[in-house]
């Protein structure tokens, strides 16, 4: 679904990415590679299971829109470990042409040191053609829209017969644009929009509007 | 001359010597086997213990180190059969030593037992298990001669049965003249029991059932309204009513209150402080997050007869004899007949005294429950209580345990469990697995050292690492908590546990219920939420996990039975004539359906278009059936379905109309493509889900923790669903996750039971009806909260017709 914010037109993916035409640029956020490392550490392992089928996955949105530079909004690493580590980076250095830039997020500051040997820019927050980019939401000035992760939005729908249904969507309000969770393995922070926002769920292969 | 040294200690004791307890020796006597079934408060436990002692008079020697086991299900009830057992021995001048071991046991108090082992251990299944995983544990029970088993009735149907038939096939190897004795309070399946207990050795060949003759006399009363009250026609805590206990409990010197839940307990306790003031300080609550300090407190205070009344959950359904209670008062229908009485049982514990219970119903609906139950009382119909099988978790664990002590040698092992009922039909290509399991963590987990917990040394199977050892002493066991924070007064004491989710939920300076008592909560350190008294009157209770149980088929029956008198105008007991007006209402409304009609109604309201079915089958097996229906409906057209169920009957409610009448014409009851129908329409994946959290527990794949050591559960709590995703994935023929979708289909869903009630329902006659509105037997229904969904429409049409919750 190509949808234009601040005079750029950006496709929405139901991968839970998103595509800067312009650019030619994937944006992604909370990709929390290493989660369930994460609990391997803590007693109990895991086979890179949801990390295998993020990656892949990934990788195929990489292969299929060639994109120049992958932009992601922070808590790229869920927390430092060293196999998945070597797994990114074995992706990144699959696609040596792509640049790859990171907005740093509050997971990815345990890993900051291992971040430093990637191939990859780092950085607090970006601003660009009046978009400000970052991990967590963040207040701007009135001719600036703030692209954010960190949320995790999911929406919540009702209807009559005690219908209902929770999914992870794209958010954007009149001075935000939440991104969804690209991990699989994350929750929902369920989210109660304004009247005004327009709320983009991934259904099956496409992504509609509500 | 044994013989007249147990007349003289029944005498010495001023007790009459019951005919069973003469049998009990003789039959110890003559070196048989035996399961003692016998209801509580008969004297069971000296019917064995006397004999036993007596025959140690003969036959102990240095040689032998722990002469008898007794395995107690409840720690609170070993500390009794110590103390019998202490006065025993010590009667006829043996200075035995008589321990208990269990989790409260101290460090110190265990390391002189394993030091100067006891000749009478009184101990827990679990405990036993751990001292199994010590190396010294073939001596000292290399010369057993006793085994024996309380309460089996209680262990018989969970896992904990398990670890005692599993011990008992190792012990029968170490010490082949052992005898093995069983207490039973009555059972359905009383042979199955046996078969399981005695297992398929010379102990099975050689055994005798010994029954009192005696039963105990019940007297069961309902707690009905005036004429001019009503009952409500829905809800679960019954507090509307509570009113009517009062006058009751002034009636009686000690009463137990007896809830369904924990939560419903802390809502009793707090409406009684409200309206019976003149309690105070001779009312206790009593359930299981309770302080272990604070329980003891209330036991003992109940057994010296200083409490009037006790708000209680089924923690207090076992244990010590309280001999002051003489009334009962059940509020919410107990779903079996077998729990009923036991819990009758608690009032008039002597010999020849009456136990009086009181029914109190949450609903009007239940009434119906409490005359069935006396019903089925007057008919001595109880339930039966199905043993596990097949349990491999509890086979790895135990594995494991045997490598942490001497070590096992494969072969042998096998023969030895192959004649438990358990195992019984393990395969060699299973056993195997679970070897390969506990030596490389199997197929999905060889990559990780930490699942490579045992070692093979000359064919025998050994762990050798100290970490691994410890680590698997401290979980073995299967009972699985779930993660639960200790609330600690502010000033220093703990009031009990919480389940870490209720705890999330607050903010600091909110407060809560929770002891019966007002708390405010101020903040959460490690594994600790800190709290302080508040004296605020409103606050939150909190609710625990933990399965409600259904509706027995035995009591379903007795519902449908009722039903019958009903529909012929007959309202013979005091229960239907006072639920007379709800009945009446219903048949206006609808219909009364007799035990060969299956009632099913269907109705438009303004929430959607309804359709209520009432087997009376038990909440388990309304589940699958409403989500049978819904999935084979749904295959004809689009269609989106939300299903609510209770006890009698479950509800499928549509936004659009629902094709009840080709249902009936397409005869969506049967049974033909009943296993491949069930498993796509409901969510086996995720019922299997949720038993593999405990599966995963016990086998040891997941690791619950160093004691003191908190782990934030938030955090870990998708450990074994992740684990059950790995393997769906990678390692289908995983044994365990095989186990956990077995254990859904038998234990959870009751496929059994379920196959049963279709073909019933083939041979009944449908009686439908279109009520204009809802009937008083569908609205406790129709308030369910906990919906299952099941959907034939597009995600995309779905969403169409749903709308976006806006911030206000």
């Amino acid at each position: 679904m190509k949808i234009t914010v601040a005079h750029q037109d950006f496709i929405l993916d139901h991968r839970k990415v998103m595509y800067h035409v312009a650019r030619e640029e994937i944006i992604v956020a909370d990709l929390h590679v290493g989660k369930s490392a994460h609990f391997r550490k803590a007693g109990i392992s895991l086979p890179g299971y949801s990390f295998v089928s993020d990656i892949l996955r990934f990788q195929q949105i990489l292969q299929e829109y060639q994109p120049k530079s992958v932009l992601i909004l922070g808590d790229l690493f869920h927390s430092y470990e060293n196999e998945e580590f070597e797994k990114w980076n074995a992706l990144m250095e699959s696609f040596p042409d792509i640049i790859f830039r990171l907005i740093i997020g509050n997971h990815d500051i345990w890993s900051i040191k291992e971040i430093g040997s990637l191939q990859l820019e780092a950085k607090t927050s970006l601003l660009e053609n009046k978009i400000f980019y970052s991990h967590e939401p963040s207040e701007q000035a009135d001719d600036t829209i703030n692209f954010c992760g960190h949320i995790h939005p999911g929406i919540r729908l009702r209807g009559s017969a005690k219908q209902g249904l929770s999914l992870g969507c794209f958010w954007l309000s009149k001075k935000q644009f939440v991104l969804p969770a690209f991990s699989e393995l994350t929750g929902l922070g369920i989210v109660k929009p304004k009247r005004g926002d327009r709320i983009f769920v991934p259904v099956e292969e496409k992504v509609i509007e509500l | 001359m044994l013989r007249k040294q147990l007349e003289e200690y029944y005498t010495a004791k001023d007790w009459k010597s019951a005919p069973f307890q003469k049998r009990v020796f003789k039959a110890i006597n003559e070196g048989k086997n035996g399961l003692l079934n016998v209801p509580t408060g008969f004297g069971k436990t000296n019917a064995l213990l006397v004999p036993i002692v007596l025959d140690g008079l003969k036959k102990y020697d240095k040689k032998t180190k722990t002469f008898a086991i007794w395995i107690s299900p409840l720690r609170a009830l070993s500390k009794e059969i110590e103390s019998s057992a202490q006065e025993v021995s010590e009667y006829y001048n043996l200075h035995w030593q008589v321990a208990s071991r269990n989790g409260d046991t101290s460090p110190s108090e265990r390391q002189k037992q394993n030091r100067k082992p006891p000749q009478i251990l009184v101990t827990t299944p679990e405990s036993l298990h751990l001292m199994m995983a010590q190396k010294k544990y073939k001596e000292v029970f290399a010369n057993l001669a006793y085994f024996v088993v309380d309460e089996w009735h209680e262990l018989v149907g969970s896992k904990r049965g398990v670890l005692v038939e599993l011990a008992l096939s190792r012990l029968k190897n170490i010490s082949p003249k052992m005898k093995i004795w069983g207490i039973s309070a009555t059972i359905g399946n009383l042979e199955q029991a046996e078969e399981v207990l005695f297992g398929y050795t010379s102990h099975a060949d050689d055994y005798v059932r010994i029954n009192s003759n005696k039963t105990k006399k019940i007297k069961i009363r309902s707690i009905l309204p005036k004429e001019t009250e009503e009952y409500p026609w829905a809800g679960h805590l019954g507090i509307k009513m509570a009113h009517k206990v009062v006058p009751v409990i002034k009636k009686y010197g000690s009463t137990l209150l007896f809830t369904n839940t924990r939560n419903q307990a802390e809502f009793w306790y707090q409406t009684l402080m409200d309206i019976a003031p003149q309690f105070a300080g001779q009312m206790a609550l009593h359930h299981s997050s309770i302080n272990r300090e604070t329980r003891d407190w209330v036991e003992n205070a109940l057994h010296e007869g200083r409490l009037k009344v006790v708000v209680c959950t089924a923690s207090l359904d076992l244990g010590v004899d309280f001999r002051p209670v003489d009334c009962v008062i059940q509020v919410g229908g107990p779903k079996g007949v077998a729990r009923f009485l036991q819990r009758a049982g608690r009032s008039g514990h002597r010999p020849d005294e009456v136990s009086e219970i009181y029914f109190m119903p949450t609903h009007s609906i239940e009434l119906l429950e409490a005359s069935a139950l006396r019903e089925a009382v007057k008919q001595g119909n109880i339930e039966s209580r199905q043993p596990y099988v097949r349990s491999f978790d509890v086979l790895a664990q135990y594995m494991v345990t045997l490598a942490v002590s001497q070590g096992f040698r494969p072969d042998i092992l096998l023969s030895e469990i192959r004649a438990t009922h358990c195992f019984a039909s393990i395969s060699d290509e299973e056993f195997n697995w679970l070897l390969t399991y506990i030596t490389k963590g199997g197929e999905a987990l060889k990559a990780y050292d930490e699942f490579q917990r045992v070692e093979i040394e000359d064919g025998t199977y050994k762990v050798t690492s100290r970490r691994i050892a410890m680590r698997h002493r401290l979980s073995i066991g299967t009972i699985v908590g779930n993660s639960a924070l200790r609330v600690k007064l502010m000033r220093g004491g703990f009031v009990g546990t919480i389940e870490e989710y209720f705890i999330t939920k607050l903010k600091e300076g909110d407060n809560f219920w929770f002891a019966g008592r007002n708390l405010e909560f101020l903040q959460v350190k490690g594994n600790t939420a800190l709290v302080k008294p508040s004296k605020k009157k409103n606050g939150k209770v909190p609710a625990w996990g933990g399965g409600r149980m259904p509706l027995s088929s035995m009591l379903g029956a007795g519902l449908r039975e009722q039903l019958t008198y009903v529909e012929k105008e007959d309202y013979y007991s005091p229960e239907l004539k006072s639920l007379r007006p709800t009945l009446d209402r219903q048949r206006e409304l609808s219909a009364i359906p007799t035990k060969d009609q299956l009632l099913i109604e269907s109705f438009e309201t303004k929430e959607g278009y309804h359709m209520v079915v009432y087997p009376f089958e038990g909440r388990f097996v309304h589940e699958a059936l409403g989500s049978l229906l819904a999935y084979r409906m749904s295959l004809s057209l689009p269609i989106s379905f939300s299903i609510a169920i209770n006890d009698y009957g479950f509800e499928l409610l549509s936004d659009q109309p629902i094709p009840v009448q080709e249902a009936l014409d397409n005869d969506f009851f049967s049974t033909t493509d009943l296993s491949s129908d069930l498993s796509k329409s409901i969510n086996a994946t995720e019922m299997a889900r949720k038993q593999f959290r405990d599966i995963a527990t016990i086998c040891g794949l997941v690791f619950t923790g160093y004691p003191g050591k908190y782990k934030e559960e938030r955090h870990l709590k998708a450990n074994s669903q992740l684990f059950f995703n790995v393997f769906r994935e990678y390692d289908p023929n995983n044994l365990f996750l095989k186990q956990a979708y077995e254990e859904a289909y038998y234990h959870q869903l009751e496929e059994t039971r379920l196959r049963e009630v279709l073909n019933r329902i083939q041979q009944m006659n449908i009686l439908l009806t279109h009520p204009e509105k809802a009937t008083p037997f569908a609205f406790p229904i129709m308030i369910d909260r906990l919906r299952t969904k099941l959907t034939s429409e597009k995600l995309e049409d779905r969403i169409k017709k749903l709308q976006i919750q806006f911030s206000k």
